[in-house]
């Protein structure tokens, strides 16, 4: 069987794999990230708004998870759960995390080590719970795991047959679109700029020296360059702030600020606690590591072990460091990138067999060289055992509150129901979130209101909107007419106000700024109808709000 | 495989012409073309039926501009944008054929590998006009050209009243395979009359054309005989890359430079690898003989006599092919220059795909679907596109400065979308293919020539403009182009 045949048979098993989970944990059981909820959310807003628009994607967060659902979104009416339950993000991740898997088969048969050991470690990746989970909940890991890992299979390549094609799909491609992903694909951007640079820079020698890797740079790192300086002119014209994440109310320093940062007393702290979180995903990360360096110091093509520790350790390394800096949330799921680090350390610990074939070899390739002899039996067995032993240990961490905040509540999905005690309970609320939501928008879907009638900002309300069928009845800020409707909701035949406490996120809230008194009071403009407890996690105690009667001008 | 020419006793000789032969061999020069297929011809820019299709579809488009206003110009929006984004699309596809596979490859030692009697004969044309102060670097190249003399016969093609030529090029009539021949002088005074005279004279079974100040590659000719033993039989014409020794001079000459790299270099073979035509460099394409007079030679009436015929060959169902070997020129220097050769090439370009949608239908049969549609995104795309780039670039500042109304009414979502992304994705795309050109030929001393290149653009669209509105007023002028503005380099090491 060709490889290109393997390859694409591994990333169908593992679409079909990541859907089914996604499915049985969001559909049957509710169990939805709110991240995840909110690019469905996103991509609902373009097509099924009351004013639906591209930009109503949002400019706080990279565009392109929630943008790759708007097909899947479109047939939302047909089929409900693919936006309230979030299906459509499962469909996105697997098919993004099939694809990682699909990259990662790439690298061993680039290398040419034998195909059951390839087979193996692309198997322990695949079934790590962290990368199962992540594969199966709609949210942006995905996609970004899986242009790294593309970028690194081509420059692993690159490093030994200079061929362009792989600039070109690792930088224009892949880094472009991991860029859209999340920002930190900037790290990697600027890291493998440099590395390519300096690598073209020591191995041709004749004049333009400079300008040659200088050259090569622009063509890796030119279109990430371009795709951030892009989303900045467009978010600036669109919206008027250029880096919404860091300046706008709703961007991530604002949350960091409101829900009491990343509570870290030092950096160093900070850092320790990073190295715990990766360790847990990825055990034995630094063995592998260690293996890999010292068996390829010195042999043929050693040179490919450096693309994948400069572009893996990159993103951890700008994790590390933002982490410390207080600038990001103490979450599990950014260290993600150690899993397939670990994989593609594995790969580097055996001796390389025939490498692949380049579309267009270079002008400054390195010398082919016969293949290395095949070692031992053990030489493959042991590398993989290491790997082995990352998957356990990644459940155990996900099930952890401290390391795990968002993952924990997984434990609850497989615990027997008579199960009790505190952690049960708080296992359980966690694997309840977004349910009361689910009911009010429900509530509100029976009431049959007519559009534009109820005003909300999806700050909170995003949730609700997500499961709503008439998306159409709410006013929310990406709306044109929504401050003019704020100011005024008598006049605007608004009905009502769905509002959250005036604290902690809420405080971003557009209704709470200009009414700051109406979760409390009612803000003179609505009074209260109804208030719902929530069985969530971390959500708020919503209130209905019914907006006052005109009253009757002329006495 | 010895290429047979059969004709070789209708030839005329240099040494023994006479006057009424000479008449006769004129006439054909000018006529010839016209007479014997004048659908062929582009002595009359516009025919037939074209003409009343022009007028008609002007008309329409008034109306409908008078009635509809709105709706007729988002149907031109709508219509500029679709062909923006095909053109993009087919630019990336050849790009990508002609990265992945190259010209064809002949080594040194299979070139040098043929031995001396299994050569053909060949003819090498060299047109010049008013250009004394190059015509003496002309000896230097052809003496450095590893060819066997006898086989060997450079014409050197003047105008007879041409008197500063004339005498500067008295010293190369004294080598024995270089022949003055002196052109009667008639109208049109173009390259291409002054070759179908001389071809008249070629005893050659190849048969090419260089500019007094090129430089060929001294194997040059050995390799396109190795490489029609190579190609399939329906092969009519090697061309060779054509580069620039200039490249440095200035920055018109980095982008010219860096614009002839990335089309001899990756856009042609990549239209060699899919079967399409080819328009034909200047200078270094050689032909077969034979099929040159089967299909008619070069058309006098055209201003770019190499790009018509190319497509002649296409459309007459013969093969064009690339093959890895450089011949060194001039870049043009000065911008005003520049613009004026431009504009010549973008004129003739038109004109070429005027005459060859003649019978649209019979060439839609002989090229093929794709084929047809890439004719039509290079000939006619590439000069309108760059017409067009005026006024939207014209839309897309005042866009940027007011936001007025009147745009935001002519681009609803699905042109606006498009649109956008010709704009970025196109314009990027495009500087990237050129980087990646450069990256290939290990030429990134031409890496700020390459990022600047979008104020090139701005001056093509100029030489498009100018070269449209000529069209219209005076097909057949000849923008001449002064030579001899940089110094010459030896013959390539």
């Amino acid at each position: 069987m060709t490889d290109s045949r393997v390859r694409w048979i591994g990333f169908g098993l593992a679409f079909v794999g990541y859907t089914a989970v996604g499915y049985w944990l969001q559909v049957r059981h509710g169990f939805i990230i709110g991240d995840a909820l909110a690019r469905v959310a996103a991509a609902q807003s373009v097509l099924f708004s009351r004013s639906p628009h591209v930009a109503a994607i949002g400019f706080i967060f990279t565009p392109l998870t929630a943008a790759v659902q708007i097909p899947f979104v479109a047939l939302g009416p047909l089929f409900p759960s693919v936006v309230a339950r979030a299906f459509s993000g499962t469909l996105m991740s697997a098919a993004f995390m099939a694809g990682a898997v699909f990259q990662l088969l790439g690298i061993g048969m680039d290398r040419g080590v034998p195909r059951r050991y390839t087979l193996v470690l692309v198997a322990l990746f695949a079934v790590n719970p962290m990368i199962v989970f992540y594969g199966s909940n709609g949210m942006s890991e995905a996609p970004f795991i899986f242009f790294i890992v593309w970028s690194a299979r081509r420059l692993i390549m690159w490093m030994v047959d200079d061929d362009v094609h792989h600039l070109v799909a690792a930088g224009a491609i892949a880094m472009g679109l991991a860029y859209l992903t999340r920002y930190d694909a900037a790290a990697v951007i600027a890291a493998a700029g440099f590395l390519v640079a300096i690598t073209t820079f020591v191995r041709a020698t004749r004049a333009p020296r400079f300008k040659r890797a200088l050259l090569d740079m622009v063509l890796v790192s030119g279109p990430g360059f371009l795709a951030f300086i892009g989303w900045a002119v467009a978010s600036w014209l669109i919206t008027g702030l250029a880096f919404a994440q860091f300046s706008s109310q709703y961007g991530n320093s604002a949350i960091l600020a409101q829900a009491g940062g990343a509570a870290t007393a030092s950096m160093w702290e900070g850092v320790i606690y990073s190295l715990q979180s990766f360790t847990l995903l990825a055990v034995t990360l630094a063995p592998l590591l260690l293996w890999a360096v010292v068996a390829r110091w010195g042999r043929t093509h050693w040179t490919m072990l450096v693309a994948p520790l400069v572009i893996f350790g990159a993103v951890l390394a700008f994790q590390v460091y933002t982490f410390s800096k207080g600038a990001t949330f103490p979450f599990l799921r950014f260290y993600i990138i150690a899993i397939p680090f670990a994989t593609a350390a594995a790969f580097f610990c055996v001796p390389n067999g025939v490498l692949r074939t380049p579309t267009r070899r270079g002008n400054y390739a390195a010398a082919e060289q016969n293949p290395p002899a095949r070692p031992g039996r053990w030489a493959y067995v042991l590398p993989a055992l290491l790997l082995a032993v990352c998957v356990p240990v990644a459940g155990i961490g996900m099930t952890s509150p401290r390391f795990a905040p968002q993952e924990y509540g997984l434990v609850a999905l497989f615990a027997s129901p008579d199960a009790t005690g505190q952690v049960n309970l708080d296992e359980r609320r966690q694997a309840a979130t977004f349910s009361t939501e689910r009911e009010i928008a429900a509530y509100l879907d029976r009431m049959d209101l007519p559009d534009s009638s109820i005003l909300a900002d999806p700050v909170y309300a995003f949730s609700i909107i997500v499961a709503s069928r008439h998306p159409r009845m709410f006013v929310v800020p990406s709306d044109p007419d929504f401050v003019a409707v704020l100011n005024d909701p008598t006049a605007s035949h608004i009905r009502y106000m769905l509002a959250v406490p005036n604290k902690g996120r809420g405080t971003s809230d557009a209704l709470n700024l200009r009414y700051p008194t109406l979760y409390e009071t009612g803000g003179d403009v609505a009074t209260l109808e109804l208030e719902v407890p929530n069985d969530g996690k971390d959500q708020p105690v919503w209130r209905l709000y019914r907006v006052n009667d005109p009253v009757p001008s002329g006495a | 495989m010895r290429i047979e020419y059969e004709r070789s006793d209708e030839l005329l000789s240099v040494d023994s012409v006479t006057e009424a032969e000479k008449q006769w061999a004129l006439n054909r020069a000018v006529d010839g073309l016209r007479e014997d297929d004048p659908v062929r011809s582009a002595s009359v820019a516009v025919l037939g039926w074209q003409r009343a299709a022009l007028w008609g579809l002007l008309a329409v488009t008034v109306v409908c501009a008078v009635l509809w206003p709105k709706a007729t110009a988002v149907t031109f929006v709508g219509l500029c944008t679709l062909a923006y984004v095909v053109s993009m699309v087919d630019r990336l596809l050849t790009f990508r054929t002609g990265l992945a596979a190259r010209a064809i490859v002949i080594s040194d030692e299979e070139a040098r590998a043929i031995p001396d009697e299994n050569l053909p004969q060949y003819t090498i044309l060299v047109p010049a006009y008013d250009e004394p102060e190059v015509v003496a670097n002309l000896v230097g190249s052809m003496a450095a050209l590893e060819y066997p003399r006898e086989k060997l016969q450079v014409l050197l093609l003047l105008e007879a009243d041409d008197e500063v030529t004339i005498a500067a090029a008295q010293g190369c009539d004294d080598i024995d395979y270089v022949s003055i021949l002196l052109v009667p002088p008639a109208e049109p005074r173009t390259k291409p009359k002054a070759c179908n005279y001389g071809l008249q004279f070629a005893t050659g079974e190849i048969v090419t054309i260089y500019d007094a100040e090129d430089v060929p590659e001294p194997l040059q000719l050995r390799r396109v005989v190795a490489a029609f033993e190579r190609l399939p039989d329906n092969t009519a014409c090697v061309q060779a890359k054509l580069a620039y020794y200039n490249g440095h001079q200035n920055m018109l000459t980095g982008w010219f430079t860096a614009e002839y790299g990335l089309w001899f270099g990756y856009l042609l073979p990549g239209l060699m690898r899919s079967n399409s035509p080819i328009p034909l460099g200047g200078t270094s394409n050689h032909l077969l003989h034979p099929v040159l007079d089967k299909i008619g030679a070069w058309d006098p009436h055209n201003v770019t006599e190499d790009a018509d015929l190319g497509l002649r060959i296409a459309a007459s169902g013969y093969q064009t092919a690339i093959v890895d070997s450089v011949t060194l020129e001039e870049a043009n220097s000065d911008p005003i220059n520049w613009v004026r050769q431009r504009s010549r090439w973008l004129k003739g370009y038109l004109q070429t795909w005027l005459v060859q949608m003649r019978r649209p239908r019979q060439l839609l049969r002989t090229l093929g679907l794709r084929n047809f549609i890439r004719f039509n995104v290079v000939l006619f795309g590439t000069p309108i596109i760059a017409v067009l780039n005026l006024l939207f670039w014209f839309i897309t500042v005042l866009w940027f400065l007011g936001q007025p109304m009147a745009i935001e009414a002519v681009f609803p979502w699905y042109i606006y979308f498009p649109s956008l992304a010709a704009l970025s994705v196109g314009n990027i795309a495009t500087i990237y293919m050129s980087l990646i050109a450069l990256r290939e030929d290990d030429r990134s001393d031409l890496l700020i020539p390459a990022l600047t290149v979008p104020l090139f653009w701005v001056m093509m669209s100029v030489a498009a403009a100018k070269g449209t509105y000529q069209l219209i007023r005076n097909p057949s002028y000849w923008e001449k182009t002064f030579h001899g503005l940089a110094e010459q380099p030896g013959p390539t090491p």
